[in-house]
């Protein structure tokens, strides 16, 4: 058996080691490209949303390198991705691949096909093994997320722009050569010192922008066309609500205080939706009106088109803005790669900021 | 008291279950009517631009229904199955038409249907409404159980409409798609009248047993949550499998994200299996009718040349019609 799995931002970095300290041979799929993309439109069909048809990409790409089994989360929500796993499996076989998919439901939903499919990855391991690995790549997972951190704080602010980016690319070529989850937690420690080191501009004031939206175009990069790092060199700092690390403490690991704080976040969008409608509308609303409270210059919405849940959460996002005097940019990506109209956008945005920033400087700030 | 009811989305679904309840309570029913280009419109600029057209139209009947009555019904429609969903969409409608400002809060009147817990839920949205409205419990429940008679009555009547097709010796034409645009005739350009005018019968999905609707859908790998994506595949995987006609039309909106994937595996395992006259038609804003009227004419042309030609004998071990082995 020869893994692989859908990318995910930097997921692929704690995946790699959680596998490879089990003992499973693994292949991450390339980085997603324009190939990646032509591949995945190519096969999938045409109205679906762009997740599906990145995660398609990759899976050919990986197969093409050796891959024969996939792992994929599920989940029964109403959101379609539910059905993505039954529908891809479907197109692969008719490409003439002959791949086998485990896709992880939660237990709930069909508890003896979830173990079934949990041994059939563990491949016969102990409990022993298995519980080790997930110990030391949890971790990993957090350090990781820590280590962007940094950097969009570092990006905003850097004396010289594009030092940041160049140590970032660095470690993830570093990455790729190392085997085995200590190596990796070393290399991350050894770039976050580096990434401190870069000269800040001093007494630079950036504006805040929060980023909201569908949690796959958030945090793959090639997806949303890298709104993180032009925002950063537009000088801006940039927060997004989704990350991998809180997805994975709020779901997976017992981190009741973040629990406690998410809930109270949530709370205080139920004005203006009460109930959870699937995928992370309910977060989107939620966080918007968090990003505002902590004072926040303005939000960027992000989302696949055609995206079913957030497309509600579009339509309720102008009342929120009026509501709580902040500015809301809603972003629809598809497969069109084009960022010249894009960046346009993103630089008026930041302009019309700037000029209100300029306009009305009683408001509260945000610190730290 | 009048209340509006839009004719739109889950409309063609409910109505008998919505009608017995208000005129249950003593309230008169006001229907938005049939959807003209213009309340179509209205609806498109209403709402957000990527929805997709049967929510739009929602939009524009509320816009069309808001000055002709007291209050609104806009039905929250979380499940009406135990753990099965419907689209996100439908479970925000409230929220998107108020950020629309399509329609104030008092002018709303929304009952939650949600029977992901237990099937047997959806009617407590109901219940509590007209116990709000002075009923008493036993008075409420007696006009609930009309309504379900009622519904039951209307869904009866949809099933035997196959029995009635079966046995007729026209050739049928199957239709797949949601209620709200299969049985609008103004957003999918009257499509059963084109084919009843060609001499064809039609069948959809809500005639179809929900017995062999469930028995399809046991066969994937994995439980379609969705119910209407769940009765759009197991409703043609059945049309398909038992030939009940000579043709399917999978019909669409653009933007609608259950058929997105739903049409895939249709057409995935048509090809693989059945290989019967198969087409995709996808619906938007657009009204032009010469495209739709060319390929339908397209479509009936090879149904008919299919059913004067096709020999249904095969050459040793292979299918009639792709030619592949089968064994």
């Amino acid at each position: 058996m020869v893994l692989t799995f859908p990318h995910m931002g930097q997921m692929y970095i704690p995946a790699k080691a959680f596998f490879e300290e089990m003992g499973i041979e693994t292949i991450p799929p390339p980085p997603v490209t324009k190939k990646t993309l032509e591949l995945g439109t190519k096969y999938s069909p045409e109205l679906v949303c762009l997740p599906f048809k990145i995660n398609l990409g990759n899976y050919i790409e990986s197969i093409e390198k050796g891959a024969d089994t996939i792992v994929i989360t599920g989940s029964c929500g109403p959101c379609r991705f539910g059905l993505y796993g039954i529908v891809q499996v479907e197109i692969l076989r008719e490409l003439g691949y002959d791949v086998d998919m485990l896709i992880l439901d939660p237990p709930r939903e069909d508890y003896p096909k979830l173990m079934e499919n949990l041994k059939k990855l563990g491949e016969g391991k102990d409990f022993k093994t298995v519980s080790r690995a997930a110990r030391k790549a949890a971790p990993i997972v957090i350090m990781c997320d820590k280590l962007y951190e940094l950097a969009v704080y570092k990006r905003a602010r850097e004396k010289t722009k594009g030092d940041t980016d160049r140590i970032l690319n660095e470690f993830e070529a570093a990455t790729e050569k190392i085997h085995g989850a200590d190596g990796i937690a070393k290399l991350l420690k050894q770039y976050k010192e580096e990434l401190k080191q870069v000269p800040e501009k001093k007494g630079y004031k950036p504006i805040y922008i929060g980023l909201v939206g569908e949690i796959y175009t958030l945090i793959e990069p090639y997806v949303n066309l890298n709104i993180e790092q032009k925002l950063g060199l537009l000088g801006v700092h940039v927060d997004r609500n989704m990350r991998v690390d809180w997805w994975v403490r709020t779901h997976l690991l017992p981190d009741i205080p973040l629990r406690i704080k998410e809930k109270i976040i949530l709370r205080r969008g139920q004005p203006y939706l009460g109930m959870c409608i699937g995928g992370h509308a309910r977060q989107t609303i939620a966080h918007s009106i968090d990003y505002a409270r902590k004072g926040y210059d303005g939000i960027i919405q992000v989302m696949p088109f055609a995206c079913m849940p957030e497309v509600v959460a579009q339509s309720i996002l102008p009342s929120v803005s009026k509501d709580k005097g902040i500015p809301i940019m809603t972003f629809t990506v598809d497969e069109l790669t084009g960022d010249g109209g894009y960046n346009t956008r993103l630089e008026a945005f930041v302009d019309t900021i700037k000029q209100r920033k300029r306009k009305d400087k009683g408001r509260k700030r945000y610190n730290g | 008291m009048r209340i509006g009811i839009p004719q739109s989305l889950l409309y063609y679904d409910f109505f008998p279950y919505w009608e017995t309840f208000f005129h249950g309570l003593g309230y008169q029913c006001i229907l938005s009517g049939k959807t003209t280009k213009a309340v179509l419109d209205m609806g498109a600029l209403a709402c957000v631009q990527d929805s997709c057209i049967p929510v739009k139209l929602y939009h524009g009947q509320v816009l069309s229904l808001i000055d002709r009555c007291d209050k609104v019904f806009i039905p929250r429609f979380r499940s009406i199955k135990r753990r099965e969903f419907i689209c996100p969409k439908f479970i925000g409608l409230p929220e998107m038409l108020r950020g629309a400002g399509v329609i104030d809060d008092e002018k709303m009147l929304v009952i939650d249907v949600d029977g992901y817990k237990k099937s047997s839920e959806r009617h407590i949205g109901f219940l509590k409404y007209a116990m709000r409205a002075g009923k008493s419990k036993s008075e409420a429940k007696k006009v609930i159980n009309n309504c379900e008679l009622n519904q039951l009555k209307y869904k009866r009547e949809q099933l035997r409409k196959l029995d009635e097709i079966a046995n007729s010796d026209v050739s049928v034409i199957g239709i797949i798609g949601h209620p709200y645009i299969v049985y609008d005739s103004y957003i999918n350009m009257e499509l059963a009248e084109k084919l009843g005018r060609e001499g064809y019968g039609v069948i959809y999905p809500e005639n179809i047993p929900f017995q062999n609707i469930d028995y399809e859908c046991a066969k994937l790998p994995k439980r379609i949550f969705l119910s209407y994506g769940r009765r759009l595949f197991g409703s043609g995987m059945d049309i398909m499998r038992n030939c009940r006609v000579d043709g399917l039309i999978f019909l669409t909106s653009f933007g609608c994200g259950v058929d997105a994937l739903i049409g895939e595996l249709l057409e995935i395992y048509n090809n693989r299996y059945f290989n019967i006259p198969y087409t995709t038609l996808v619906i938007d804003e657009h009204t032009g009718q010469g495209g739709v009227k060319t390929r339908i004419e397209a479509f009936l042309d090879m149904v008919g040349w299919r059913r004067i030609n096709g020999i249904d004998i095969s050459p040793h071990g292979s299918d009639v019609y792709s030619g592949k082995g089968i064994f």
